[in-house]
C-alpha cells in the first residue's frame, strides 16, 4: 500500500489487466493451498520470482517485504508440526527419559505449509505491488463483487493516510508536552486516549464525507465509468498462468 | 427565470443536541453577484452554506434556491445548480483518483460518459490541474487539494458557486492563485459566487457585498467598503479590517483631517493612493 511507486514503473505487470492479474495470482493461490508436494510450491514461488523481476521490482525489497512477519509467523505456528507429526525420526532433543523426537514428516508438513504461506503472501504482494489501488477497485467492480464492499474498500484505502497522519500528529503532540519518562501503565493510558480520540475524529469526518457526497447528488449508490479492455497481451498471459497451475496440479495428483 | 440566488426568510437552525446556530437570517444573494459571509469561528457560517444546499434543514423560515424552494421534491435539483466546496478538501476528495471524484457528481447526475469525461477535462483544465487526473488526492499539496475540490463541483456545471473557508490552510502564494481562479470563473461562466470565511484581507477580492454574521445573527450587511469602514461591527463580530485598511484608518486619525476617504481595502488600492498624496505634497 505504501510501495505505490512500483504500480508506475514500465514492467511486465504493469502493463496487463488487473483484471486478468486478479484471476492469475487467484490461481496461484488456489494452487498453492491444493499442492501436496514441496517441489511444486517451489515452482510456483519461482515463478512469482521471475514474475517480480519483469516487473521490475527489487528482489530486496520483494524478499523483505514477503518473507517478514507473515512467513515468519506461519514457521512459528508450524512449530509443533515437527514434533507430533509421527514418522521417522530426524533428531531427538532432550536427555535420557525426557525427550521429544523430530520427525522427517513432521519437517516435511511445516516446510509445506510455510512455503504454502509463502507463495500466497508473495502472490499478493506482487498483485498490490504492480497494480494502482484504483485499477484493483475498477477490477473488483467489473467483477461484480457488491458495491457497497467495493466502495467501502476504495474509501479506506484514501482516508488510511489521512488517519495514519492524524495519529502521527497526535503522538508528536503528546510527546512534546512529555517531560519526563512515562511508566508503562502511563503510556498506554495515553495511547488508549489516543485512538478513542481517533475513533471519534473517524466518525466525524466520516459524517462530513457523507455530507459532502450528499451535496454531489449522491443518493445511496457509488456509480462509476472504467472501460478497460483485455488485449492479446492479457489474454496470453492470463492463459498461460492457469496452464501452469493446471499442469501443477494435474502431474500432483498424477503422479 | 428568477433573478435571485439565494433567498433565506426568517431562518432558524438549532442542532440535535439543542444548539442554536442561526437566529432570525434574512439574506439575499442576485444571480451573478459576489457575495462574502464574513465571521468569526462558531459564527454559524457553515450551518447557514449547509442549508443552502439543503444539506441542513432549517427549524424554522426557508430557504430559496433559484426561484425553488429547498424540500425533499427539489432536493437534487438545488444540489446541482448550488455547487458546495467544504472547508476541508479531505472530506470533498474520497475516491482513489482524482479523475473518480471529479466524475462522481456528473455521474450522479445521470449524465452520459461522453459528457462526464468531456465536463472532467474541462473542470481539470479550469482550475490548472491538467494531467494530475490519475493521482490519488494523498498525493496532491494541500493548494492543489482546494482546487482539487472546486473542480469536483465545476464539473457539475453550477449555476452558484458556494466556498466554505477556501483560504483555511493555504500559503499565501495558493491564496492568491485561489483567488485569481474563482474571479476568473465568476467572469468566464457568469456564475453566482457565495464565500464564506472570516479571512478579512481575502474578502475584498472575492466578494463586492458582505454579510456580517456573528453568533448566529447577521448584524450587518452592504457593500465590503461599507462593512470594513464600520470599526464598530467589526469590533462586534471579533474582526479586523483588512491591514491596509486598519494602517490608512490611523493615517487619518493623526491628521487633523480625513486626508484619505473612502479608506482603500486591498494593496492595489492603498498604492494608488500612496502615489497620489505623494503628488499633492
Amino acid at each position: 500500500m505504501f510501495s505505490e511507486r512500483f504500480s508506475t514503473f514500465d514492467g511486465f505487470l504493469q502493463g496487463i489487466d488487473p483484471r486478468v492479474k486478479f484471476c492469475c495470482f487467484i490461481a496461484f493461490i488456489l494452487t498453492a493451498v491444493s499442492a501436496r508436494t514441496v517441489t511444486s510450491l517451489i515452482i510456483l514461488f519461482l515463478l512469482v520470482i521471475i514474475l517480480s523481476v519483469a516487473s521490475k521490482i527489487s528482489l530486496r525489497f520483494f524478499f523483505l517485504r514477503t518473507t517478514i512477519f507473515i512467513p515468519i509467523f506461519a514457521a512459528v505456528i508450524a512449530l509443533p508440526l515437527l514434533f507430533i507429526t509421527p514418522g521417522k525420526p530426524l533428531a531427538i532433543i532432550g536427555y535420557d527419559k525426557y525427550f521429544v523426537s523430530v520427525t522427517w514428516e513432521g519437517t516435511y508438513k511445516a516446510t509445506l505449509f510455510t512455503l504454502r504461506i509463502w507463495v500466497c503472501v508473495a502472490s499478493l504482494s506482487l498483485l498490490v505491488l504492480t497494480t494502482r489501488f484504483s485499477r484493483l477497485v475498477h477490477a473488483m467492480e467489473k467483477f461484480k463483487m457488491p458495491k457497497v464492499f467495493v466502495a467501502m474498500t476504495a474509501i479506506t484505502y484514501r482516508f488510511i493516510f489521512l488517519f495514519i497522519n492524524e495519529a502521527y500528529r497526535m503522538v508528536l503532540a503528546k510527546e512534546a508536552r512529555t517531560t519526563k519518562k512515562e511508566g508503562r501503565l502511563r503510556i498506554m493510558r495515553s495511547l488508549a486516549r489516543i485512538i478513542s480520540t481517533l475513533f471519534i475524529r473517524a466518525y466525524e469526518r466520516g459524517e462530513r464525507v457523507y455530507m459532502a457526497m450528499t451535496a454531489r447528488g449522491y443518493a445511496g449508490e457509488v456509480k462509476s465509468m472504467n472501460e478497460t479492455r483485455c488485449g492479446h497481451r492479457d489474454w496470453v498471459f492470463g492463459f498461460t498462468c492457469v496452464l501452469a497451475c493446471f499442469t501443477i496440479l494435474l502431474v500432483e495428483f498424477c503422479f | 427565470m428568477s433573478e435571485t440566488a439565494i433567498e433565506m426568510e426568517d431562518i432558524r437552525y438549532v442542532y440535535p443536541d439543542g444548539y442554536t446556530a442561526l437566529e432570525n437570517v434574512n439574506m439575499r444573494v442576485m444571480r451573478s453577484e459576489r457575495v462574502a459571509i464574513l465571521g468569526p469561528n462558531g459564527a454559524g457560517k457553515s450551518t447557514l452554506l449547509m442549508l443552502t444546499n439543503g444539506l441542513f434543514t432549517p427549524s424554522k423560515g426557508r430557504v430559496n434556491v433559484l426561484g425553488m424552494p429547498v424540500n425533499k421534491n427539489n432536493l437534487y435539483k438545488v444540489r446541482m445548480k448550488a455547487g458546495l466546496v467544504f472547508q476541508d478538501p479531505d472530506d470533498q476528495l474520497f475516491c482513489p483518483t482524482l479523475w473518480e471524484d471529479i466524475t462522481f457528481g456528473p455521474l450522479n447526475m445521470g449524465l452520459s460518459e461522453e459528457e462526464v469525461a468531456r465536463r472532467v477535462e474541462d473542470a481539470l483544465r479550469a482550475v490548472g490541474l491538467e494531467g494530475l487526473e490519475e493521482k490519488p488526492p494523498h498525493h496532491l499539496s494541500v493548494g492543489e487539494k482546494k482546487k482539487a475540490a472546486i473542480a469536483t463541483v465545476l464539473a457539475m456545471k453550477p449555476e452558484i458557486l458556494i466556498l466554505d473557508e477556501p483560504t483555511a490552510n493555504l500559503d499565501p502564494k495558493s491564496r492568491t492563485e485561489l483567488a485569481k481562479l474563482v474571479n476568473n470563473l465568476y467572469k468566464e461562466r457568469k456564475i453566482t459566487l457565495i464565500t464564506a470565511t472570516h479571512d478579512v484581507d481575502f474578502v475584498p477580492t472575492v466578494a463586492d457585498r458582505v454579510y456580517v454574521l456573528n453568533k448566529g445573527r447577521i448584524i450587518a450587511e452592504g457593500s465590503v467598503r461599507e462593512a470594513f469602514s464600520n470599526f464598530k461591527i467589526m469590533t462586534e463580530a471579533n474582526l479586523e479590517p483588512p491591514i491596509v485598511t486598519r494602517l490608512f484608518s490611523l493615517l487619518n486619525e493623526q491628521s487633523d483631517i480625513d486626508i484619505i476617504k473612502p479608506l482603500p481595502l486591498t494593496i492595489q488600492e492603498a498604492l494608488y493612493e500612496i502615489k497620489r498624496l505623494m503628488k499633492t505634497s
